[in-house]
């Protein structure tokens, strides 16, 4: 504070004095026919800027200038504008200088009292200024010494600013040093830091009249007060890109920012000099920065902070009442009335992985085929029941169970409950619509084939889950055509059966609809067999990688997989596990999609999921790359999988994920789909049945140690199994990099010989 | 007179389906048009943004600008940083996205319905002041490369949808695709790309929907401290002539897709715009057609003779010149017969029509789609928006069905006379290595 009121009181007095003020001096300095005008005037004003705002009078007097500036375009706080002219020396006073000076000194007497500038009306043109200043101190001194301190601290003051205007550098310097080494007044109190950074504007200044010598030498004088002086170092890359040598200068510009990064010409002079070097990428960060930190005069932008909601409302969960009906199928019902809709979920406790052996599919083409004929219907006539009826109806088949759904207005539940009914009850499974269902499964397993993600996740299952069931991702060609029509009934006939079952019932509907629901349901007699706990058979699985699989597709983009072994769904880490992936590869701000798409550009989509199953699941990782960065993008997901070993996850990511993972369990109780789904799979999974109810409590009560020891336990990038499909003679030589490739032919699985 | 307009609608889909829909509107000085909804069954609330603005916008030479200018609005705006409008939404729970189409772009999130004043702030920064530098467009070019590249030229079929366009429509501006050209993209830059925002994404182009748990005050609280700052649009925009021009002949082309495994037969006719009465005959058409299992078609090529995989299409709720689409992947070998059957089809009913029956069955099936749809707080608002951005009337989401009821069996028997005739084919033949 105290050297601010000094700061002010130097340009109290030389700048408020009865008509002679800094501005108007200036003005006469303009005025002036000195050839090179121009230049030195805005030389003065940068630097007389650069004093005013130590004394934050700086708005102000930026705002006098730029009003008195307007037609000459001249931003005060963006001295940068400098690089755009070629500064001239300016060694002698001529009419304009001289006249500036006598102007502002013959205003005050006090002055003319102490020193005999009066000379310099008549004797300034041709005489050398270090000369005339010099005159001007030798005369200040005796004063001085007379015990005068108050007038020594108006001389230096009034030097200070008459040298600063007249670009007299050294004149400036000498009196910044008589004002520092003397110690007079609070300008002698700045720290050193603020002493060197005197020093590096002035250096600026000799070096923008390429007095490189000049400069040194003050740079050398700040750094011995302070090394860490953001004004220097800019001026260290100035002088080196004068020299040429720009790997030193942007090295310095961006120490530069790195200690200041407040200031517009830092960052404009480092584009300017990527933009000159052709490192156009650099230069577009930098312009990127530029526009989100300066307003166009230079003055920093002020950002908002976003608004904080208010507390979360509180997630409201449908009633939801089980019974068992006395054929032991079990039975939920959800009441949600908010429109007038109602679905019916009837899901067994089977799926893919229950698929006899070398028959995968045949849960599928099973499901399939029930809306193909019953005992009193033909194909045809089921699906015009449907549609005349406005029901959607379809078939959901998973690795570990399998779903039948119907979903109607309330006017027309009971058609839904009818077609489900005959359809479980009496499927008359006709070798004609076998055929067909055949037919259909080989063609959409052609289509599927095709894609090159599909073929990735095929092999990433094969290679990852050796012999156990779960190896089959989706069935095969070869295991299409094994299944007979009698392996199908024979299927049905064994585990399609109110003991294996679970009916959900939601949506809006009366307790005459569900007692319709429950004379028709009650009356399926048991047959069959009863499915019991699955054991978690995983134990050969191939959680090691020894290879890598690069899988072979000419001319195709790559698509990369990776995985490891997981827990099953009702595992107690499951919910930690799953949470920690949604912070490292779920969605569009995951770790991964920010890191590998928005910063590196190397993909369109890169995300991570885990698989919910029964019994030991999967952490899997895809993601399409072009070719010529596959290395690169394999080298990053395996990095960003050690970063969370190394570093764990911030408390803010852990906090941000509560939030948002609250949110979108709100969301997901939109739809009755969404909600009949999670209930089965608690109730298949045999997880506790307020595991729904419970959810967020679980959620709420992580931290950031569980949630990071969950994802180290289960995920480890030495082990996790990788496939590539894609052009091989493309991506072959990045991979290698990253350990043993092994090389498949995409049609036939068997190995390439690659040179 | 901030308050321009001050709409309040009470409607009722249905006597049967017992629904009413509230919309309040206002119309703030700089030209936005904003739409309130309720809707406090779940504690969602979505907040959809619609520009008017789609590739049909797009100067020639200049294609897939709208499309790639949606991927810049998540760049980063004064307040946001890029990649921080994700993390805003989907840390608090949300989701969010945008899509392009010939004729509108739009940004929509669904949020906890605590996070309103959040979702709004962050649109109304983006409208307001959205960080266009090269190194965003730059990286951004690259991302739509990419898609371009995985949607469309490394999928199978992935052209046949930007080609048949090509080939149907004679208007330049619906001709191309919404993805563009890469060279086109390529000598973008970003001075466009600026010159684009300022010109279009400007609240006098846009309308704002909130659908879900909210208060109705709070809401417009927050919609008047964020959106009545946002300066309205100074540069003209472009007119273009949208009309395309009748056609006179029959179009047809053959592409070979390394891709595919299997053969594919795509069709276009030249069809009316949404509002349009036979928008909605043809709309029934497509039911009758091939929208369900019992459909004509899906019967005959599906089920019976086994020649396709599948069979689907229909027109697009276009505001501009449509399209009535009709795809179908077939058995190798079997294009013929399958164009024989589909069109064949298209005489009969020409010749005939269609069955009382059928025509039920089709409403019946809308009927239920209608009321499905609005399970979810977030299709409530898109459906407002479209109508609102398009016919000024966002009633439409409980008055658009009854443009379906209309339909007569005669009016789907004119509909097919009149669009379906043989000169007016477009077809594309996908054959395979």
């Amino acid at each position: 504070m105290r050297i601010i009121i000094f700061l002010l009181l130097i340009f109290i007095v030389s700048c408020t004095t009865p008509n002679v003020t800094v501005e108007k001096s200036f003005e006469i300095y303009t005025k002036s026919d000195i050839p090179d005008r121009d230049m030195a005037t805005m030389e003065a004003k940068r630097q007389a800027y650069y004093l005013l705002s130590k004394t934050k009078g700086v708005n102000n007097v930026k705002f006098s200038y730029l009003k008195f500036e307007t037609n000459e375009r001249l931003l005060f706080s963006s001295d940068v504008q400098f690089d755009d002219f070629e500064p001239k020396e300016v060694k002698t006073l001529d009419n304009g200088g001289a006249g500036t000076l006598y102007s502002v000194v013959r205003s005050n007497e006090e002055y003319q009292k102490l020193i005999e500038l009066k000379a310099f009306k008549t004797e300034g043109k041709g005489r050398s200024v270090e000369e005339a200043f010099d005159t001007a101190l030798k005369k200040a001194i005796p004063e001085f010494l007379d015990g005068n301190i108050e007038d020594y601290e108006k001389i230096a003051g009034t030097l200070t600013v008459i040298s600063i205007q007249n670009m007299v550098t050294t004149a400036t310097e000498v009196s910044f040093d008589i004002i520092f080494s003397l110690n007079l007044t609070e300008m002698g109190n700045l720290t050193p830091k603020e002493k060197g950074e005197f020093y590096c504007e002035l250096a600026i200044g000799e070096i923008y009249k390429k007095q490189n010598p000049a400069a040194y030498q003050l740079i050398d004088k700040a750094t011995y007060l302070d090394d860490k002086i953001d004004a220097c170092f800019y001026a260290k890359g100035l002088l080196k890109q004068n020299e040429g040598d720009a790997g030193r200068a942007i090295y310095f510009y961006e120490e530069t920012i790195k200690l200041n990064p407040n200031k517009l010409k830092y960052y404009q002079a480092l584009q300017k000099i990527y933009l000159l070097t052709e490192q156009k990428m650099k230069a577009y960060e930098v312009e990127a920065n530029i526009i989100k930190k300066f307003n166009p005069d230079g003055t920093l932008i002020v950002r908002e902070n976003a608004p904080i909601g208010s507390k979360i409302n509180d997630v409201i969960l449908p009633e939801i009442k089980s019974e068992t009906f006395s054929n032991g199928l079990k039975v939920s019902k959800i009441i949600k009335n908010d429109l007038p809709i109602f679905q019916m979920t009837l899901g067994f406790n089977f799926g893919n992985v229950n698929s006899p052996e070398g028959k995968m599919g045949i849960v599928g083409i099973m499901l399939n085929m029930l809306q193909e004929g019953t005992k009193t219907k033909s194909s045809k006539e089921i699906s015009e029941y449907i549609d005349a009826n406005g029901l959607y109806y379809w078939v959901e088949t998973y690795g570990d169970f399998c779903e039948i759904n119907c979903a109607s207005l309330t006017k027309n539940s009971e058609y839904c409950i009818n077609l489900i009914d005959d359809l479980i009850k009496n499927p008359a499974f006709s070798e004609t619509e076998f055929k067909k269902a055949i037919e259909m499964e080989m063609e959409t397993y052609n289509l599927k084939s095709a894609r090159p993600d599909y073929l990735a996740s095929k092999l990433l299952y094969m290679f990852i889950y050796d012999n156990h069931p779960y190896k089959y991702y989706d069935s095969t060609m070869k295991t299409i055509t094994a299944i007979k029509l009698p392996d199908v009934t024979d299927f049905f006939k064994k585990y399609v059966n109110a003991s294996n079952g679970h009916l959900i019932v939601s949506g809006n509907y009366s307790d005459e609809t569900f007692n319709k629901i429950k004379t028709n349901f009650e009356s399926w007699t048991v047959t069959g067999e009863t499915i019991t706990e699955n054991k978690d058979n995983v134990k050969n699985a191939n959680s090691n990688r020894e290879t890598i699989y690069l899988i072979h597709r000419e001319g195709a983009k790559a698509t990369i997989k990776y995985a490891n072994l997981t827990i099953p769904y009702s595992n107690n880490d499951f919910i930690p596990l799953y949470f920690s992936n949604e912070i490292f590869g779920s969605g569009a701000s995951s770790r991964l999609f920010l890191n590998l798409r928005e910063k590196e550009g190397l993909t369109y989509g890169i995300y991570s999921g885990l698989s919910e199953k029964k019994q030991t699941g999967l952490f899997v990782l895809t993601g399409e790359v072009r070719n010529e960065v596959t290395g690169k993008a394999v080298k990053t997901i395996l990095s960003e999988i050690d970063k969370v070993k190394k570093d764990g996850f911030t408390a803010e990511e852990i906090e941000n994920k509560k939030k948002s993972i609250s949110g979108q369990f709100a969301i997901s109780l939109e739809k009755l789909s969404a909600i009949n789904d999670e209930l089965l799979k608690v109730n298949f999974f045999g997880m506790k049945p307020d595991y729904i109810s419970g959810f967020l409590t679980s959620v709420n009560n992580l931290d950031a140690e569980s949630v990071k020891n969950a994802f180290t336990k289960y995920i480890d990038s030495k082990k996790g199994i990788i496939v590539v499909v894609g052009d091989y003679k493309q991506i072959l030589t990045q991979l290698k990099e990253l350990g043993e490739v092994m090389v498949l032919d995409g049609e036939t699985f068997k190995p390439i010989q690659t040179k | 007179m901030k308050k321009l307009l001050f709409l309040f609608i009470f409607l009722w889909i249905n006597m049967q389906a017992n629904i009413d829909i509230k919309i309040e509107s206002e119309v703030l000085k700089n030209g936005l048009k904003v739409y309130y909804s309720q809707n406090k069954t779940t504690p969602t609330v979505a907040v959809a943004v619609y520009y008017n603005v789609g590739s049909r916008n797009e100067e020639q030479g200049k294609t897939g600008f709208a499309h790639l200018f949606e991927h810049m609005m998540f760049q980063g705006s004064k307040n946001v940083d890029k990649g921080e409008y994700f993390k805003y939404i989907e840390n608090n729970g949300g989701e969010m996205n945008g899509t392009t189409s010939k004729e509108r772009t739009n940004y929509y999130q669904i949020m906890p319905s605590n996070q309103l004043e959040l979702a709004l702030w962050l649109e109304s920064d983006r409208m307001s002041s959205l960080m266009v530098n090269t190194l965003n467009f730059e990286n951004q070019r690259n991302v739509v490369k990419e898609e371009k590249s995985s949607s469309y030229d490394n999928r199978p079929y992935g052209m046949l949808f930007l080609e048949l366009d090509n080939l149907a429509y004679d208007n330049e501006q619906y001709k191309h695709s919404v993805i563009g050209s890469v060279e086109d993209l390529d000598k973008a830059t970003t001075a466009d790309a600026l010159d684009f925002y300022k010109r279009y994404y400007t609240p006098d182009n846009a309308v704002l929907v909130i659908v879900g748990d909210f208060e109705l005050e709070t809401a417009k609280g927050f919609v008047n401290k964020y959106f009545d700052k946002v300066k309205k649009g100074e540069l003209a925009r472009k007119k273009f002539d949208f009309t395309d021009k009748p056609q006179t002949q029959k179009r047809t082309k053959k592409i070979v897709d390394k891709l595919a495994k299997m053969p594919a037969i795509a069709i276009a006719y030249k069809s009316p715009a949404a509002l349009q009465k036979d928008y909605y005959s043809l709309a029934m058409l497509e039911e009758i057609l091939f929208n369900s299992n019992s459909s004509r078609l899906y019967q005959k090529l599906v089920k019976d003779t086994e020649l396709s995989l599948n069979i689907f299409g229909g027109a697009n709720f276009q505001a501009g010149p449509n399209l009535f689409y009709i795809y179908s992947i077939v058995k190798k070998g079997k294009i013929d017969e399958v164009k024989k059957i589909i069109y064949a089809e298209i005489e009969n009913i020409k010749a005939n029509g269609i069955t009382e029956d059928e025509l039920k069955k089709a409403k019946n099936k809308i009927n239920t789609d209608f009321i499905f749809q609005l399970q979810s707080n977030l299709k409530r608002a898109l459906l407002i928006g479209n109508y609102a951005l398009f016919f000024n009337d966002p009633s439409l989401i409980t008055k658009e069905y009854e443009y379906y009821e209309k339909v007569t069996k005669e009016d789907v028997q004119n509909a097919v006379k009149t669009y379906f005739k043989e000169e007016f084919i477009n077809e594309i033949e996908i054959t395979i290595q």
